[in-house]
């Protein structure tokens, strides 16, 4: 006798509805029942008591049971199928915690991964041309170390000896050069003289125009897509004509190339590039020809056979048959090769005329980064943990069905992994959105171009598999040890509160570490700000234009102090932040000492206020200045201390004037001034010659009166222009200048803040997750002790206490690495504020007091339970 | 009936066996055609004999074969040539067992 259709779907849904849920093994008790049903009524028995009598036997054992049996024999497939049915449901139920553990995971990869772009970018410095690893930059030897400048015939030199090699060189003018077309007029800093294999060596994407010949002739001109669009509109650029002005005299230059766009992480940055051979018009023959003026940076590109020591060993024959100097050194012409992909990342090279970096600090980045995605690894292990009473019930029941331990540590080893994989993802979208942010405050240039390179396509699922062995495998052996219940009590387990402790240990101290830099880079930024410097920065502008007035500068500086909110205008050649890296070398009584030296205007020590120990300023009625100098404290020391006033130097030097290459010099020491820091503070402060040397003027210093500073400075550049043909007028106030000088720690300071607050906010979501499991354990005691009498503070107390032993253990551990590396930092600094106990101590004051925070409302929440509530099971 | 203590290590030795006489069967084939040729003393439960089909699927013994009656699904499974290997085996092994047995509960002769 055949079932109804009715019947059968009245057996489907009934064993549905009893546990099966598996579809084979349903179809197969469906089909089994609906047999014996039709058995059993043939036997005159009526359907619902056949129904009963034929799953009875199925019952016996339980129709769950066998269901669960089933699937623990599920193929691999279905397995994590169930395992992520499972999961998800986990996942949903405790969303809060899920949430906090997936977004805290996503911070700890955006970290690490903002950090990794932020090294590969400034490892990335000049390796995308397509020979970068084959070229080099030639460099001189000098007692003080490599020095990158060169002389001008060194190239054309090494071309005609080394004809297999490519060689090329730059010039570039330290002032700005007036470039012109129809109305548009412009300063512009970014001028070179590159030659003419200039962009052979340096390729550029997308380059319009023939790299081969485009700064081979005189008068072309190279620029880059911007300056093209500022001078030319939206008109056609190259071939047509821009003018320049050299020396007073202006020239009409070719565009013969277009460079779309400058790549940021080039060491050589500049907008145009005029060649080389238009200096043969320009410039006079004894400057291009003099082997004894550096100002040029040299490049060399070999084949990429030719191991570069070879050419190296040729150096000493080559400047023997070129230069005719028994004095110096072959090496103080040509000593040394510097990678390209090195230049960065020197900044111990001397005169690099590039922004260099210290190779420590993207390591410093990245390792932090990683500290920090280590402290939110952490934190995602203590939230699991702290699940851990919910997530004990399901482990018991998969064990409890015969699950073995291998099934449920690979369970929650998978369900790890799809939490790490959504938190990576998440992470990506983070990165995405901050990537701006990033780039402006570390004044980068990053782009996802960075990441598509080969290695990277194994680092990411690297990543996330060590996070997840990291992060789940401890949490899955433990939920899966064989007593689950017992462990919840950890009876005779302390090894696992010793981790659990070690974990939180871990965490707080690396957080304490990176809260206690913040604050020691912090302070020392204070104390650079805050420095008495010895002369006044404040409302100083200078203007780079000494050279136009250097002949005669009494009119303008006339015209200009008229107006009363101007108080003095100096000429020098050297600026305040500048390195004095201009060097020589004076004779007292037959001694000689290398001093660096500058060239300032009677004007300049009142325009910086800088005081007189002894002796006077340069007179300001005409006299013969080449019979003066004045010296600094530490030149005074150098030179032997005391009575120094009225003693006479001698020396001899390079100008680089035209009609007097060299100079030679006697002059008396009429006044000793203060030290004061010139330059950076990275720097002790040098011994240094102020002489008046009017062709070396390159800046214009002009102290405001600070009343009005719009209208003195309107009122410079209205004397500007009215003497100067209504040429722009470009100025820069001293205080910018020198915010530039600390810009790098600066960033640093910003990052490792920004660092600093992420780990502090993970690891009190740490210790949130980690006190919620504690106390869990701890509410029966609780109520005991209430039941007993114990008063609030007894039971505050109890709770606290573990917790704050472990954050006092983990800030003291902390307090030695961070006086390291807070010492050795401020080793950058010659001048540096000294390291107190102040940052350790508000550390853990900061820590302490956020902890503490973050546990009292469970201590409330703990303390609030009825003891009725949770004693009456036992 | 024989206690299921006694009979649990054999379940798949008896399933692989009749397998290999009839050729495809479902599940409650089975169970009856035991029933019948153990004359009753022997009964597969229902409750381990799916896990246990399942598990021969799993372990690549048996082939399922999905034939629709009417609303129902009927699932015929069939020995593959891995099954048909360790039905021989299994039964072999069972058959010494049984002589072992037998020879070492011999009731002695005093």
């Amino acid at each position: 006798m055949k079932l109804k259709e009715s019947q059968i779907e009245f057996i489907e849904g009934d064993l549905a509805k009893k546990g099966i849920t598996n579809d084979q093994l349903h179809e197969d008790l469906v089909d089994h029942i609906c047999c014996e049903v039709e058995a059993n009524m043939a036997d005159g028995v009526v359907f619902m008591d056949a129904y009963v009598k034929a799953i009875d036997p199925f019952e016996k054992r339980g129709v769950g049971k066998i269901n669960l049996e089933f699937l623990s024999i599920l193929n691999t497939i279905s397995l994590i199928k169930n395992f992520f049915i499972t999961s998800s449901r986990f996942f949903v139920k405790n969303l809060g915690y899920s949430l906090i553990r997936v977004f805290g995971l996503a911070i700890g990869f955006t970290a690490f991964v903002l950090s990794l772009l932020y090294m590969k970018y400034e490892y990335s410095y000049d390796s995308f041309h397509e020979n970068s690893e084959s070229t080099y930059r030639l460099a001189r030897v000098i007692d003080r170390g490599t020095i990158t400048t060169t002389a001008f015939p060194l190239v054309p030199a090494l071309r005609n000896d080394f004809p297999q090699y490519t060689f090329s060189r730059y010039f570039k003018d330290r002032s700005s050069v007036l470039f012109r077309r129809n109305e548009a007029s412009y300063f512009e800093e970014g001028m070179i003289f590159a030659d003419k294999d200039f962009l052979n060596i340096f390729d550029f994407p997308g380059f319009l125009g023939s790299s081969e010949n485009a700064l081979a002739e005189p008068f072309s001109v190279v620029i880059t897509r911007s300056i093209a669009d500022k001078y030319f509109g939206d008109q056609p650029a190259l071939g047509e004509f821009i003018e320049f002005s050299w020396n007073d005299k202006d020239y009409p230059l070719r565009v013969a190339g277009i460079i779309p766009s400058w790549p940021e992480n080039m060491h050589i940055k500049f907008d145009i590039l005029v060649s080389f051979a238009t200096t043969e018009t320009v410039f006079p023959n004894n400057i291009t020809t003099s082997w004894n003026m550096n100002y040029c940076y040299s490049y060399v590109q070999f084949p990429s056979a030719v191991d570069p020591l070879n050419f190296k060993n040729e150096f000493q024959n080559f400047i023997e048959k070129h230069v005719k100097d028994d004095k110096k050194n072959h090496q103080e012409y040509l000593g040394n090769l510097q990678p390209l992909s090195k230049i960065h990342l020197q900044p111990e090279v001397l005169a690099s005329y590039t922004n260099t970096i210290n190779p420590t600090y993207p390591q410093i980045a990245i390792a932090i980064g990683f500290l920090v995605l280590l402290i939110t690894s952490i934190n995602f292990i203590t939230l699991t943990l702290a699940q851990f009473q919910d997530r004990a019930r399901e482990v018991g029941i998969r064990k409890a069905i015969g699950a073995n331990r291998r099934q449920v540590i690979l369970q929650l080893v998978l369900e790890t992994l799809c939490l790490v994989t959504i938190s990576f993802l998440i992470s990506g979208v983070l990165t995405y959105l901050l990537f701006d942010k990033v780039n402006s405050f570390m004044l980068t240039d990053l782009s996802f171009a960075i990441l598509y390179s080969r290695e990277l396509i194994f680092l990411v699922p690297l990543i996330i598999i060590v996070i997840t062995l990291i992060t789940g495998l401890y949490p899955a052996i433990f939920f899966s040890s064989h007593n689950i219940m017992g462990t919840i009590n950890f009876k005779g387990k302390s090894w696992k509160k010793f981790i659990q402790h070690g974990l939180l240990t871990v965490q707080f101290m690396i957080a304490s570490v990176l809260i206690i830099l913040s604050l020691v880079i912090y302070k020392q930024i204070d104390f650079i700000e805050n420095k008495e410097l010895g002369y006044n920065k404040d409302q100083v502008i200078y203007v780079s234009k000494g050279r136009s007035i250097r002949d005669n500068s009494t009119p303008f500086k006339t015209l200009v102090k008229s107006n009363p909110s101007v108080q003095d205008v100096s000429l020098s050649f050297y600026k305040p932040t500048d390195d004095v890296g201009n060097t020589i070398e004076y004779t007292l009584y037959g001694e000689s000492f290398q001093i660096a030296t500058t060239s300032v205007d009677e004007d300049f020590f009142k325009t910086f206020e800088i005081d007189f120990i002894e002796g006077e300023n340069f007179p300001t009625e005409e006299v013969d200045m080449t019979k003066m100098i004045i010296i600094n404290e530490s030149a005074a020391k150098l030179l032997g201390g005391e009575n120094l006033l009225g003693e006479s130097l001698k020396f001899e030097f390079s100008t680089g004037q035209p009609s007097m290459p060299v100079e030679e010099r006697e002059s008396r020491i009429i006044g000793v001034v203060e030290d004061v820091h010139f330059e950076s503070l990275h720097n002790p402060i040098k011994p240094i010659v102020f002489l008046v040397k009017p062709y070396w003027y390159f800046y214009i210093n002009i102290r405001l009166n600070g009343q009005d500073l719009n209208a003195a400075i309107d009122h410079v550049e209205q004397t500007w222009k009215s003497m100067f043909n209504n040429e722009p007028f470009e100025y820069v106030f001293l205080d910018q200048e020198f915010e530039r000088l600390y810009q790098k720690e600066q960033k640093a300071s910003t990052g490792l803040i920004a660092m600093s607050f992420l780990a502090i906010l993970t690891s009190c979501l740490g210790l949130f997750g980690y006190v919620k499991y504690l106390f869990q354990q701890k509410i029966k005691e609780v109520g005991i002790r209430k039941v007993l009498g114990a008063g609030t503070m007894n039971i505050a107390k109890l709770l606290s206490k573990e917790y704050l032993i472990v954050i006092l253990i983990s800030n003291v551990i902390s307090w030695p690495i961070g006086y390291y590396i807070g010492t050795v930092w401020l080793e950058n600094f010659s001048y540096h504020t000294a390291m107190t106990i102040i940052p350790f101590i508000m550390t853990s004051i900061l820590l302490l007091g956020l902890s503490f925070v973050t546990i009292s409302r469970e201590i409330f929440v703990v303390m609030s339970v009825e003891p009725s509530a949770t004693l009456r099971y036992d | 009936m024989y206690p299921s203590q006694l009979l649990k290590g054999t379940y798949q030795t008896i399933i692989l066996d009749l397998l290999s006489k009839h050729g495809k069967m479902y599940g409650y084939e089975l169970s009856q055609l035991v029933k019948e040729c153990s004359e009753g003393e022997v009964s597969l439960p229902e409750g381990s004999l799916y896990p246990i089909l399942h598990k021969m699927a799993e372990e690549g013994l048996v082939t399922v074969e999905k034939i629709e009656i009417g609303r129902r699904v009927r699932r015929y499974y069939t020995l593959t040539s891995a099954g048909v290997e360790q039905a021989k085996f299994k039964t072999e092994e069972f058959n010494r067992f049984v002589q072992t047995m037998a020879l070492l509960l011999k009731p002695k002769l005093t």
